[in-house]
């Protein structure tokens, strides 16, 4: 990396970028023909062209939201995106095939070494499509599918049909009706009744062109008594003009399934990152989404379960760092539609160097949703007088047996602490960067102890010189 | 531009602000339509006394305020649909309470507000002279259809004031805004009562403004039938050194809901803070409702300590089998619980003659909660 770009990225390791080689890229600007040129180029079914095309209008039609940071939203230029970039003619499933500049991209951010070492599964997606894909082929073999979302839509058109749309639709909000209309990418996983994937399957996502707009779209569905646990990573280059990631997630997780979605979100601060996740859980199902939001220019994001079957669990753990220029919105929410069933929201936050954290939550209970729990614990550390800590919580409760309990707490490091890790020979950001990663303790030991170390470590960078 | 061209110049508040979200300005308007400025049917009865019966004593005086008074004491933003709707409604009149500095009461104050007829409203101005120490209740009766309350003022330097306003109105839609700046080290309990009136809306805020200022707001609510009850307190942090804690209780039963936000605000500088905000809703009838939606805003990482939480539930099974198995029937019971529940905040408004009137006042209406 030059002088020059290493002054631009600064401390951020995944700032990088490679020159942009690209088969098929469309003009910056979004229009009823882009998405139908979108769908073209994929060979879509006409149902699939027709929801775009309405989510399109939709998307058109609706207004920018009215809260969270309006400014930021209101800043971003929808004509100056990119919406398609090709970069190779389909995926690969063998790492080889993968041309060399994308090979040379993700071995920079250790994604085959992790997938020999410890995943059952790899996705990598490279602007607008996943250019490789593997799973072990003992998964493959108890019908474990695991596909990128265009490859799931020709091979499981009937599947896809199915539940596309149907825990998020269109209407949803404006950015899931962006998403619906220019969709490309993601993941479609289907694990079959009773099996248990014991290893992660991950997928990464790598924005590298300028002006770029990443819109893929996931669907999880566990079946009866099956387990998955899926984690996802992205990054993007340092540029002086901004990019737009916009995904949409479901889930569904059917009578005594598991579920751990683990979302590591490391964007550049150049990125506007405007997710809707949702997953819906049946009977005596459960749902978790583990979340880190530490990169990205303004994060509006609030992973949600709907609690439809009786003695289902929906869980959110998630952590943010805001530094300078950013905004981490973030939250999560919960729907009680079903008796017995419980949730659990722990939210952590840092903000230092002028960064805002907002947690932005949810709970309904609904009036027949009887014996419900419920319990939000929002904590949240400023490590400076120009840094700023919000709380939205919200909560619904029509069922008088529900037991909800909701805590939160904003403070700064404890000098107490750093003293007496000082003490104990400690310097000064070591000491802090301990107190941070203690601070999210809870998150961290959800991860694989490969993603916690690198956690840990990114963390201590951020921390550097944040006391005095 | 007089009051009532303020009020009309005034948009319609956005549902989705999170204040009119829970009770939309159309539901608590006198007539439902924001562009109408009914007729006002007058100001409510009010008397001065001390709570045993005998005359204000010198040093409290309850008088119609001047011009001066009312820009020196108004608090709210201009801009702020409630309170400028009940200034247009009270025709740009105020009444003011004024304690000279230095005055202190031994009995507590009562000063009695009975609201009657269609459209009835009140601006009420208080001015707490330094160093002053007292206890003021505020007690609203009476049956008027709608009745709002503004009550703006100062809390002078280190004065100590317990102000509790009671809730007593019978079939009212009620509109109340309060706002109050606390002074250097002056002190306040603000406590809520709340047994009547139909649906009320309270925006209540208050705002530290000089050092060492402190502030305990104590929310006793009881809600029956289908009585509708919102509200929002705010307390703004400005000043260093600040100390505020809310603790609301609710308790709600039939087919009502109760409504509890809060926003605690701590501005940039407002070093050595200390906030916290707690809200417990007691459910006692499978149609209640309550919600709870406790916010926090810090622009300060100084700070001694910010927090907020929300606890909602029903009455606790073994507690009843408990009581039960001393010899309460089940009603007795449940009354015990629920006047416990109460009690924990309602004893926290002021001294112990004060507790006692509140005390006899809310126990008249536990027995139909209790059932």
């Amino acid at each position: 990396m030059s002088e020059v770009a290493r002054e631009a990225v600064g401390d951020y390791k995944a700032g990088w970028h490679d020159p942009e080689q690209s088969t098929i890229r469309f003009d910056a600007g979004l229009s009823e023909q882009v998405v139908l040129d979108i769908s073209a180029i994929k060979d879509e079914p006409k149902w699939m062209t027709d929801i775009r095309v309405k989510a399109y209008h939709h998307f058109m039609e609706r207004p920018m939201p009215t809260w969270g940071s309006t400014e930021l939203l209101n800043s971003i230029d929808f004509d100056k995106i990119c919406y398609f970039l090709r970069t190779t003619d389909g995926a690969a499933n063998d790492w080889d095939d993968v041309p060399e500049d994308i090979k040379r991209t993700f071995e920079k951010l250790g994604i085959p070494e992790a997938e020999q070492k410890w995943l059952g599964g790899v996705s990598s997606q490279y602007e607008s499509e996943v250019v490789y894909h593997s799973i072990r082929e003992d998964l493959e073999e108890q019908g474990v599918i695991f596909l990128d979302m265009d490859t799931g839509l020709r091979e499981h058109e009937e599947t896809v049909k199915k539940y596309f749309c149907s825990i998020i639709p269109y209407q949803d909000n404006k950015f899931s009706a962006l998403n619906t209309a220019v969709w490309s990418g993601g993941s479609f996983i289907y694990v079959p009744k009773g099996v248990k994937v014991e290893m992660p399957v991950q997928a990464y996502f790598r924005i590298n062109a300028e002006n770029m707009g990443q819109f893929e779209r996931t669907l999880i569905i566990a079946d009866e008594g099956s387990s998955i646990h899926y984690v996802e990573g992205c990054t993007a280059p340092t540029y002086s003009s901004d990019s737009l990631h916009s995904a949409v997630v479901e889930l569904i997780a059917m009578p005594g399934a598991y579920i751990r979605y683990t979302t590591i979100q490391n964007w550049s601060n150049n990125v506007y990152n405007l997710v809707t996740k949702r997953g819906v859980a049946y009977e005596n199902s459960t749902i978790e989404w583990i979340d880190a939001n530490i990169g990205s220019k303004l994060t509006m994001k609030y992973p949600s379960v709907i609690l439809k079957g009786e003695g289902a669990h929906g869980e959110v753990i998630s952590v943010a760092y805001a530094g300078e220029g950013m905004h981490q919105d973030a939250g999560a929410k919960m729907h009680h539609l079903a008796s017995n069933t419980t949730s659990k929201i722990l939210s952590k936050s840092i903000t230092k160097d002028g960064g805002r954290g907002s947690y932005r939550g949810m709970v309904t209970v609904s009036k027949k949703a009887e014996n419900c729990k419920v319990s939000v614990v929002c904590d949240a550390l400023i490590l400076d007088g120009k840094s700023r800590s919000d709380t939205y919580p919200t909560m619904e409760i029509k069922n008088p047996s529900c037991r909800c309990e909701h805590e939160a707490s904003v403070s700064k490091v404890s000098d107490d602490q750093v003293f007496y890790l000082m003490s104990r020979g400690h310097s000064e950001d070591e000491a802090l960067a301990l107190i941070v990663n203690g601070f999210f303790e809870p998150f961290v030991r959800t991860l694989p102890m490969e993603y916690a170390v690198e956690l840990n470590k990114l963390m201590a960078l951020e921390m550097e010189g944040s006391i005095g | 531009m007089n009051s009532a061209a303020v009020y009309l110049a005034l948009p319609e508040p956005d549902r989705a602000k999170h204040l009119w979200r829970y009770t939309p300005w159309h539901r608590i308007h006198p007539t439902g339509k924001h562009g109408d400025l009914p007729e006002s049917t007058g100001p409510p009865t009010l008397s001065l006394s001390l709570l045993d019966g005998e005359a204000a004593p010198e040093g409290v005086t309850l008088t119609s305020a001047t011009p001066e008074d009312i820009a020196e004491l108004c608090c709210t933003p201009h801009d702020d649909v409630a309170s400028t709707l009940i200034r247009a409604l009270s025709e740009g009149e105020a009444v003011i309470l004024r304690v000279d500095r230095t005055t202190i009461l031994d009995q507590p104050l009562l000063l009695d507000v009975n609201a009657e007829g269609e459209v009835c409203s009140l601006h009420l101005l208080l001015d707490i002279g330094s160093m002053a120490e007292l206890e003021l209740v505020t007690s609203m009766s009476g049956n008027a259809g709608w009745f709002g309350l503004l009550r703006e003022g100062r809390v002078r330097a280190g004065a100590h004031l317990n102000d509790v306003v009671v809730n007593r109105l019978g079939s009212t839609h009620m509109l109340r805004v309060d706002g109050i700046q606390v002074e250097r080290d002056a002190q306040v309990r603000a406590g809520v009562v709340g047994v009547g009136a139909k649906r009320a809306k309270a925006d209540l805020r208050y705002e530290l403004t000089g050092p060492g200022a402190s502030i305990w707001v104590n929310g006793s609510v009881t809600s029956m039938g289908k009585q509708h009850n919102d509200h929002h307190i705010e307390i703004l942090h400005v000043a260093r050194e600040t100390f505020s804690r809310l603790a609301w209780h609710s308790a709600c039963g039939g087919r009502s809901r109760t409504v509890g936000t809060g926003m605690l605000r701590i501005v940039h500088g407002a070093k050595g803070s200390d906030a916290a905000q707690l809200f417990h809703n007691l459910l006692l009838s499978k149609d209640a409702e309550a919600d709870s939606i406790p916010e926090l805003e810090v622009l300060e990482n100084e700070v001694v300590g910010c927090g907020h939480g929300t606890a909602s539930g029903p009455i606790d099974e073994d507690q009843i089998f408990y009581l039960q198995s001393r010899g309460f029937s089940i009603a007795g019971a449940r009354a015990v619980i629920i006047t416990a529940f109460l009690n924990a905040t309602l004893s926290a408004m002021g001294s112990e003659t004060l507790h006692r009137w509140l005390n006899d006042l809310l126990s008249s209406g536990l027995p139909d909660l209790a059932m």
